[in-house]
């Protein structure tokens, strides 16, 4: 009952006007920074701190949440309306979003990605609530050999994105673990890959290589498609999700949400890879795998509900510990210091009035997203309707304008493009991107937990082993790999005769 | 004749491209937003210092025209400094610096280094402190080392990346009591503390800033503070030295601009930062706040400091064999 009367004076303190006009400022700057490719909520909340400084912690940390969030919602829309992800998390909403467009069911998957970030978002708000503490708890039993044998399964469920070719999919998933570890060495530093390139010191940007393997690629692909685009056959019939559409997805909207919470509250994970895996085990799970990437609305579900929730799991150990556990938090921490707010273990004890304000002011702002978004839906359908020779165009400005932003650097655009080309030829031989741009962003945090492991352990893989969560994880991963070699095998030594099969 | 205007307007644009960053109208500086580049991505202490910055000055009115931060990270701040660095004479062109402007140019890392820079000043101490957690074992520094003298290159120290400010506090440390520690480096000072709090390293090199908060919800504990003397915020926490362990690191925090800037607007952007390091906003909102040491530096001390920085740095990376 105390969270109850809690919520309660922090629902009084989120509707009063003041509040009500920055909660809808947050999320409003935060759809446009979601749609636009490059600037990211990290940057997005970065720009506004000076804007706060006008006002209370409160209030403040009321709009830079509503940033935070709000990007997740308007990251979908240029993936699914052009191949063109609007936000890291958002890469994998491409895969089947845009296939949906393309079957003239744009509508739809804007719609869904809309509800499911409004479902997740909300849940994700009321695991905050309830469960801050504990899962906080468990957030810190991930040290580095948690988290190598998280995006070790995270990897090997990678793999099983990987459309008709698992050869050509574990190449493509190599090249970008390859991709991945250009750069420094995260523990010595040494130069790897870089060719002497200043500007590949830091690695490549993961925006760049999507854009460029998703966007770019595409529209090489059109033009020399020249089809005259179909994508508004049915008219505005089918705006939202249909009922089919919500049964096919209900599994996926609560996977997806207890995914993303707590791959959320995990440090350095973040949005990105919780829709990544939420989609991974989308496909998974489902009865079937043959449909994702070709318009499967759970393909939009799973990872619009997972980026959501990641967000408010990334504001758990910042509201429980004081710790940022992603760039926005980050961002956001170092903006309540400038307000004289100190966030640390006490802040629900201390400040209760700015803990409960926030929380309450999220519910706020996800219904205020909904209501935003919902009418964008069929604005944004409506953008297809643009002859291809002027979209085309549109879609190259806007991705290069984007990318640019990442670091305001022209040699973006040079590797965006350059990985638009190979995404091109990669198309033509058959091989997926997703699986690059996928390894690329697994490989840094993948090594950097490795590295930090063996330098735990002095060189030994037990360490992956003797720690109970490390080594689950790693377990299934390895079943997860070798299950279909396995079943592989089996039907090749043995053809099943049909109908004869013993249950196992 | 065609070749005579050819060569008159070709000296004329020369000359106006001279002119210009030669500052042909100096009285006016500044007449244009300057872009204050973070070398370093939005969230870390470079930003957050950078945006305080742009703020007080724009409210104070300290200078006519705002500051635009813009991050350009990228190869431990290499990128943003030689970014700025190559603009001989653009006084529109600012960055933040901290230890890794000295450090990167000794490594080898960037073709600058600080003589190749207009300093405009100094401004805040950073220090460091050992935390361990609330239920660690060891009470004390003593305790810490004598665990690591029994069982060399066990005793797990967390810090930020390396090589850093942070790998050379464990060097100093090593060195000074002859035990070997196992130095684990995380990305930010934030994975730093949540690994000290999951008991994940046994020991952490923070700012103080870092581990405030912990300290005083009673899940960690601090050990000793690196600094020459004790700390404002953590006054019964001893330094090193008094324990007979001569470590002292801080890092520093200052603004740099390209060299060969018109006199006239040196002497603005001087003058600006060092009205910015006597407001109250700054010592009030941002130095206090963030646990920061108020340091101003005047650009020729400034320089004095960075020589002293760089020469003992030098020596440090040598003997940590990172540098011949």
């Amino acid at each position: 009952m105390e969270v109850v009367s809690s919520l309660l004076s922090g629902f009084a303190i989120a509707l009063q006007p003041l509040n009500l006009v920055y909660c809808f400022l947050g999320v409003l700057a935060g759809t446009l920074i979601g749609v636009l490719p490059g600037i990211g909520p990290v940057a997005g909340v970065a720009m506004l701190i000076p804007f706060s400084f006008g006002m209370s912690a409160t209030t403040a940390m009321i709009m830079m949440a509503g940033i935070y969030y709000g990007a997740m919602y308007g990251g979908s829309t240029t993936s699914i309306l052009v191949n063109l992800p609007g936000e890291s998390a958002s890469v994998v909403t491409c895969l089947d979003g845009y296939a949906l467009a393309r079957q003239g069911r744009a509508g739809a998957a804007l719609g869904m990605a809309a509800f499911a970030s409004f479902i997740a978002g909300t849940v994700g708000v009321v695991g905050l609530m309830l469960l801050a503490q504990p899962v906080a708890a468990l957030g810190l039993r991930f040290g580095p050999p948690e988290t190598f044998a998280l995006t070790f399964l995270a990897l090997t469920l990678v793999t099983g994105l990987v459309g008709a070719s698992p050869a050509k999919g574990i190449a493509a998933a190599a090249f970008g673990m390859l991709l991945g570890m250009v750069g420094l060495d995260p523990m010595s530093s040494d130069e790897r890959f870089t060719f002497g390139a200043l500007h590949l010191a830091d690695g490549l940007s993961f925006i760049s290589v999507s854009v460029g393997l998703f966007a770019v690629a595409e529209v090489l692909e059109s033009v020399e498609r020249n089809e005259r685009i179909t994508l508004y056959k049915e008219r505005i019939s089918n705006l939202l999700p249909t009922a089919a559409d919500w049964l096919a997805s209900r599994g996926a909207l609560w996977r997806g949400t207890v995914v993303g919470f707590l791959v959320g509250v995990l440090p350095g994970a973040g949005a990105t890879i919780a829709s990544m895996l939420a989609y991974a085990l989308e496909r998974r799970v489902s009865r079937h795998p043959e449909r994702f990437g070709h318009g499967a609305i759970e393909g939009v579900a799973a990872p619009e509900g997972a980026n959501n929730a990641a967000t408010a799991g990334a504001l758990v150990p910042l509201l429980t510990l004081g710790i940022p556990g992603s760039g926005t938090t980050a961002v956001m921490l170092g903006a309540l210091m400038i307000h004289g707010l100190r966030p640390g273990p006490l802040l629900f004890e201390q400040h209760p009035d700015f803990v409960w304000g926030v929380i309450a002011s999220m519910y706020v702002g996800n219904v205020l997203l909904l209501i935003l978004n919902l009418p964008l839906v069929g604005l944004w359908a409506r953008l297809l309707r643009v002859p291809q020779s002027v979209l085309l165009p549109l879609i190259m400005s806007f991705s290069v304008t984007g990318v640019f932003a990442v670091n305001n650097s022209v040699t973006e655009v040079g590797v965006m493009l350059v990985f638009g080309v190979v995404g091109y030829a990669m198309r033509k031989g058959g091989f997926p991107a997703a699986p690059v741009v996928l390894a690329l962003v697994l490989t840094p945090l993948m090594e950097t937990a490795l590295q930090q492991s063996l330098q735990m352990s002095h060189g030994s893989f037990a360490i992956f082993f003797t720690r109970p969560i490390a080594a689950t994880l790693v377990v299934v991963g390895l079943a997860s790999l070798a299950l279909p070699a396995v079943r592989g095998v089996a039907r090749w030594l043995r053809p099943p005769p049909v109908g004869t099969q013993p249950g196992f | 004749m065609r070749t005579l205007r050819r060569s008159i307007l070709v000296s004329l644009s020369l000359l106006l491209v001279l002119a210009i960053p030669g500052g042909a109208f100096p009285a006016s500086f500044p007449d244009k937003p300057i872009e204050f580049t973070v070398p370093f991505a939005a969230g870390g202490g470079s930003d957050i210092m950078a945006r305080t910055i742009a703020a007080i000055i724009e409210k104070e009115k300290i200078l006519p025209q705002p500051l635009v931060v813009v991050n350009r990270p990228g190869a431990s701040g290499v990128l943003g400094y030689m970014h700025v660095g190559q603009k001989t004479g653009d006084p529109y062109a600012l960055t933040t610096a901290t230890n890794s402007f000295i450090i990167q140019p000794l490594l080898g890392k960037m073709k600058l280094d600080y003589r190749d820079y207009t300093l405009v000043g100094g401004l805040a101490l950073d220090e460091f402190v050992l935390v361990v957690p609330a239920n660690s074992p060891h009470r004390t520094v003593r305790d810490l080392i004598d665990a690591a003298r029994r069982a060399p290159k066990n005793v797990k120290i967390g810090g930020s990346s390396a090589p850093s400010i942070d790998s050379i506090i464990t060097y100093l440390l090593e060195k000074a009591t002859g035990v070997q520690l196992n130095f684990i480096a995380f990305k930010s000072g934030g994975e730093v503390m949540t690994n000290l709090l999951g008991s994940h390293i046994d020991v952490a090199s923070a700012n103080p800033g870092e581990a405030l908060t912990q300290i005083q919800a009673k899940k960690a504990r601090v050990l000793a503070a690196a600094s020459s003397k004790r700390l404002a915020s953590l006054p019964d926490a001893p330094t090193l030295r008094e324990l007979g362990i001569d470590v002292v690191v801080t890092q520093w925090r200052g603004v740099a601009a390209p060299k060969g800037l018109p006199k006239e607007a040196e002497a603005v952007l001087v003058s600006a930062f060092k009205r910015l390091s006597d407001s109250k906003m700054w010592q009030e909102k941002y130095l206090a706040e963030n646990n920061l040491t108020p340091y101003y530096l005047a650009p020729e001390e400034f320089r004095r400091y960075l020589e002293a920085d760089a020469q003992s740095t030098r020596q440090i990376l040598k003997e940590m064999d990172l540098i011949k």
